[in-house]
């Protein structure tokens, strides 16, 4: 089975390389594994440090947001023949253990979506950010009906068949609840499984703080009222 | 008689309308929005020319002073385009997101599929 991990990045220069080491040591029996980084814009040295530690490299010429780069990963991924595709934070966040974790319902077949869920033990999330995550799924499920327990997670796994099904429109950090909103539409089976959160002065300042997140509801209910081209 | 101000409100109703007429012909504008422009800006110079009309409608809503219904409305109106433009941004903003990812696959050497896309409907998936 092929495993394609694809790591959205934007100005990640001091993190990603960590980040491609410890997914290529992450231990997957049974899985061929790639790494696709898509890197959206950086005006650092991103690229060139991911393409030196083995990852394949989209390059968006523009800055797009975390959403957009998502969905070109996602798509790349399939394009490489993908059986499971993995979504995976550039920032450092994700402990390499929890990939396995995730993926496993996958292979098992237990789940064609598994959100890697940072909040059913979040004992070491800052309690801002625990109030902000509760909040998210809240939203998530009030707007798209979706229910989960990390509706913003980035560590997320997918079958092949899910990953080609689910459409992603949205371009900046909206694409959380988006993509929770398209399990949802689509009815996959799915499971949230709890991951470690690797909180670090840097990773911390890479999420949302409180005005991107109210920008992120904003655009999010905004989202819902543009017509998908 | 007609004052001053009437005058000069008047002359800008009638400019805008010609851009309006200039901005169709060109083609930047379509006939709906045309239309749109010529009947506010023609409603405007009736409220000009006869500001009687205007208490008149906006005693038939409730609204005691003339001015203030047309505030109302010019508020009303504003708030409707700017969500349009908004709306409008928003789709611009998506189709930009295809065109540097249809780029960025190319230039990766990935515009052709390996394997093909699964595209079997399943229930509760919209067609």
């Amino acid at each position: 089975m092929k495993l394609v991990v694809v790591i959205p990045a934007y100005n990640e220069e001091f993190a990603i390389g960590q980040v491609i080491q410890h997914v290529m040591s992450a231990n997957l029996p049974g899985f061929e594994k790639a790494i696709i980084v898509v890197n959206d814009g950086s005006s650092d040295k991103t690229g060139d440090i991911a393409r030196s530690k083995g990852a394949l490299v989209v390059r968006h010429l523009l800055n797009r947001g975390v959403g957009g780069a998502l969905g070109t990963g996602i798509e790349a991924a399939l394009r490489l023949g993908a059986d499971v595709v993995v979504t995976c934070d550039a920032d450092g966040q994700h402990s390499p253990d929890d990939i396995g974790r995730i993926v496993e319902p996958i292979q098992t077949g237990r789940a064609e979506a598994v959100t890697g869920s940072r909040m059913i033990d979040s004992s070491a999330m800052p309690w801002s950010r625990r109030v902000a995550n509760h909040l998210a799924n809240l939203t998530t499920w009030i707007l798209l009906a979706a229910s989960t327990t990390d509706s913003q997670s980035g560590l997320r796994a997918f079958s092949r068949s899910a990953a080609s099904r689910i459409r992603i429109t949205t371009n900046r950090y909206e694409v959380c609840s988006e993509i929770c909103g398209e399990v949802q539409r689509l009815r996959l089976r799915s499971v949230d499984v709890p991951i470690k959160t690797i909180y670090t002065d840097y990773s911390l300042s890479k999420g949302q703080g409180f005005r991107v997140g109210i920008k992120t509801l904003f655009r999010l209910i905004l989202s819902k009222l543009v017509r998908q081209s | 008689m007609i004052s001053a101000a009437q005058l000069f409100l008047l002359s800008l109703a009638v400019l805008a309308m010609g851009v309006a007429v200039l901005w169709f012909r060109q083609r930047k504008i379509g006939a709906m929005a045309l239309l749109l422009w010529l009947f506010l800006w023609a409603g405007f110079a009736v409220v000009v020319l006869f500001p009687e009309m205007a208490v008149v409608l906006a005693h038939l809503l409730g609204i005691s002073r003339g001015v203030d219904l047309a505030l109302y409305l010019s508020v009303m109106l504003i708030f409707f385009l700017l969500f349009r433009i908004y709306v409008r941004l928003e789709q611009v903003d998506r189709q930009i997101t295809q065109i540097v990812r249809a780029v960025a696959l190319r230039e990766a050497g990935l515009e052709h599929r390996e394997r093909p896309r699964d595209e079997k409907v399943q229930p509760g998936d919209k067609v």
